[in-house]
């Protein structure tokens, strides 16, 4: 079997030289190829934005405003095989943006008032991510949510968040534990 | 719970929370946006150019101009005490009073307009103002990645008064471009205020701060008109002070070091360094773009890319120019003018009734447009290459891409490695290939450099050197998250690294790819 995270390596490999040519498109304003670069990049772009501002109308808001930059953008986009890097990029200014408006209060609590979010909702993928976005501090989260989501490498996510390598590998390794942690803690009060 | 089941279920969670609608709103968002910028087009942004910022700038660069209005100038409007000018592309002018509350915020080009959109800033105190507009210039693409420069000016009769609103707005632009990961880098202008500069800044839709800037260059002597300098970034200003030796220690003042100049300068010592391989017999830039141009048969482009390159002892010229929707990308021999190579791309619904493309190169033309190559021609072109035959591989992928281009994308298995092939479907070129590791992180085979005496299938693949490295540490793959397994060509000899973390551990390997021997291994605690 497979170990999911070479497997994930290898996809991110692969689509990337494809992106590149999405982006070169875009340029050209080829609004088919921003739909399919939308279509692959939407749920990192958006993941990541959630692990930031911990909001998910914040983090639609910043999905959209990624996507208009990137068809504004996609002439100045010089190619250096990194493009989810460079759309990633955008999506954590523009989250960071976001949490400066609102003075960084956000809280979880924000995330129990939104239906779409409910623990009771079948599996228990909400309650992980749940867990996530409330046990996880603010850098572990952002490191758990690129590798799980984006699939891009621990070196890539340690230049994204301008953090060393070994930071973003013990934050990583941290961050599972605690969450199993929790989760075995859940799963005895059931 | 293992590590995979966590990460796979937040994988799916997130997917499954991305709202549905969103990109119909970035559409409607585009398509609204395009209207207005014909808009635009047609006014001021005629003769909007794409930047070539530097690369190696980590800072935006700050201009920051003082100015002391004359008593008396601005007596016709007695309330308004200081004027605030932001100038980035968009350039914004504001008014405050003697409170510093913002009396009137002004657009002074068309894309300022668009960043002042939707907003009230009046009765604002000036740093909220100042905050909201470059909190919308970032949202609207401008600031992003640290390569632009923002001009500001104060202008105030008191000279203290305009040193305090000045630090006041910096260091809140300096908070602003910190949360976006930028920091700000400071040039100090300080000048009086006049007429000559007033009507510089506001026929050309400048900020004051530029258009003296502007002013005090052409005292120096620099050979270009004030209207071409307006124009200008703030980049392209710096790189042709630096150009024509121009010091300019005298009209300003830097906060803390050289850097913004110095990268510039760095900047433009890459570009000598390229130049000084040229031989001296070489045509001219200008000559070789005359011959792209003349064999495309199209004039009056914009060049996007126009340089010397000198690689594995070819000296050539880089040119990229787009004409009616087309791409032309061409090598020019330096020394004889021959064109090396050509890469013509167009968009198939405007070149087929752009002009241009009856003129294009007569390898495009021979293949009519609607006729494609077939799948099957397709998967032989990709086999041959890679040196297989059908059934030594396993196709993965074979799909017409059926983009504005026509591109087949073939991928396959063969040899412990994942081919991908994507072929021009109208001529049968290969577009691009590599060729990755199954499992493994993505090996592009130079085979130019590949010397050492063994061949590919003499290597063990990325699965058995994971297995040997395991074995040695006394863990299963479920035991371990690997964080690398990648085959590197080291001096000649092909060596898998393999990194993985355990507990508190990681674990890197370094492993013969021929004999399957560990040369290193290392354990690490990280915590």
């Amino acid at each position: 079997m497979d170990n999911i995270l070479t497997h994930d390596l290898h996809i991110s490999a692969q689509t990337s030289a494809r992106n590149e040519d999405l982006i070169d498109r875009i340029a050209f304003g080829d609004m088919d190829a921003l739909h399919e670069l939308y279509l692959q990049t939407s749920a990192s772009v958006y993941g990541f934005a959630l692990s930031i501002t911990k909001n998910t109308h914040d983090a639609e808001d910043v999905l959209q405003d990624t996507f208009i930059i990137v068809h504004r953008k996609a002439k100045d986009y010089s190619s250096s095989g990194k493009a989810l890097a460079w759309i990633l990029t955008i999506a954590k200014n523009l989250s960071l943006m976001k949490l400066r408006e609102k003075g960084r209060t956000t809280d979880i609590d924000e995330l129990s008032n939104d239906a779409r979010f409910s623990v009771s909702d079948g599996t228990d993928e909400m309650l992980i991510l749940r867990s996530a976005l409330s046990i996880l501090d603010e850098e572990e989260r952002n490191v758990v949510m690129l590798h799980s989501i984006t699939g891009l490498r621990f070196k890539e996510i340690s230049g994204l968040l301008e953090l060393p390598l070994g930071t973003v590998l013990s934050k990583y390794h941290r961050a599972i534990k605690k969450m199993r942690e929790f989760l075995k803690e859940k799963n005895n009060e059931k | 719970m293992k590590n995979n089941d966590i990460e796979k279920a937040l994988s799916s969670a997130v997917t499954r929370l991305v709202p549905e609608d969103t990109f119909d709103k970035v559409t409607k968002s585009i398509a609204s946006a395009e209207g207005r910028s014909l808009y635009m087009e047609n006014t001021t942004r005629k003769n909007r150019r794409s930047h070539n910022w530097l690369k190696a700038a980590a800072a935006v660069i700050v201009i920051v101009t003082l100015a002391f209005i004359g008593a008396g100038y601005y007596n016709n409007n007695l309330s308004v005490d200081s004027i605030v000018d932001i100038d980035v592309n968009p350039s914004i002018e504001i008014k405050t009073n003697k409170k510093d509350v913002v009396l009137d915020v002004k657009a002074l080009n068309e894309e300022a307009l668009v960043i002042l959109d939707g907003m009230d800033l009046k009765k604002l105190d000036v740093n909220v103002a100042v905050n909201a507009i470059i909190g919308s210039m970032v949202r609207n693409g401008y600031l992003i990645d640290g390569k632009n420069g923002i001009l500001v000016s104060v202008r105030n009769e008191d000279e203290t008064k305009a040193h305090t609103l000045r630090n006041m707005i910096l260091s809140d632009i300096n908070d602003t471009l910190k949360q976006g990961g930028v920091s700000a880098s400071v040039i100090n202008q300080t000048v009086s205020s006049d007429k000559e500069t007033e009507e510089l800044a506001s026929k050309q839709g400048i900020s004051y701060g530029k258009a003296a800037f502007i002013l005090k260059l052409l005292d120096k002597g620099v050979e270009l008109s004030a209207e071409e300098l307006a124009k200008m970034s703030l980049r392209d200003i710096a790189a042709l002070i630096l150009k024509n030796d121009i010091t300019i220690k005298d009209i300003i003042d830097y906060d803390e070091d050289d850097s913004v100049l110095e990268n510039i300068k760095d900047d433009i010592d890459d570009k000598n360094e390229e130049n000084a391989h040229k031989p001296e017999n070489a045509i001219t830039l200008d000559e070789a773009k005359a011959i792209a141009l003349a064999d495309a048969g199209v004039s009056g482009v914009t060049f996007v890319e126009a340089k010397f390159e000198h690689d594995d002892g070819k000296n050539f010229y880089e040119l990229e120019f787009r004409k009616g929707g087309v791409k032309y990308e061409y090598e020019i021999d330096a020394i004889s003018g021959s064109i090396l190579e050509k890469d013509i791309e167009g968009k198939r619904e405007e070149s087929s009734s752009a002009p241009e493309v009856s003129e294009a190169p007569k390898e495009e033309s021979k293949v009519p447009e609607t006729k494609l190559i077939t799948l099957d021609e397709a998967k032989a072109i990709a086999l041959a290459d890679a040196k297989f035959s059908a059934d030594e591989v396993v196709f993965t992928k074979e799909r017409l891409f059926d983009g504005a281009r026509k591109i087949y994308d073939i991928e396959f298995t063969a040899g412990g490695k994942e081919w991908d092939y994507e072929i021009n479907a109208k001529n049968g070129q290969i577009m691009s290939f590599d060729s990755e590791l199954e499992d493994d992180d993505e090996v592009i085979f130079d085979t130019s450099k590949d010397n050492d005496n063994t061949s590919k299938a003499d290597r063990i693949s990325a699965s058995e050197a994971k297995k040997i490295a395991l074995d040695h540490a006394g863990f299963s793959e479920s035991d371990v998250i690997f964080a690398k397994v990648e085959l590197d060509n080291d001096d000649g000899r092909y060596v898998y690294e393999v990194e993985f973390i355990k507990g508190r551990f990681e674990y890197d390997y370094e492993i013969d790819a021929t004999s399957g021997n560990i040369i290193e291994h290392e354990k690490d605690d990280f915590d």
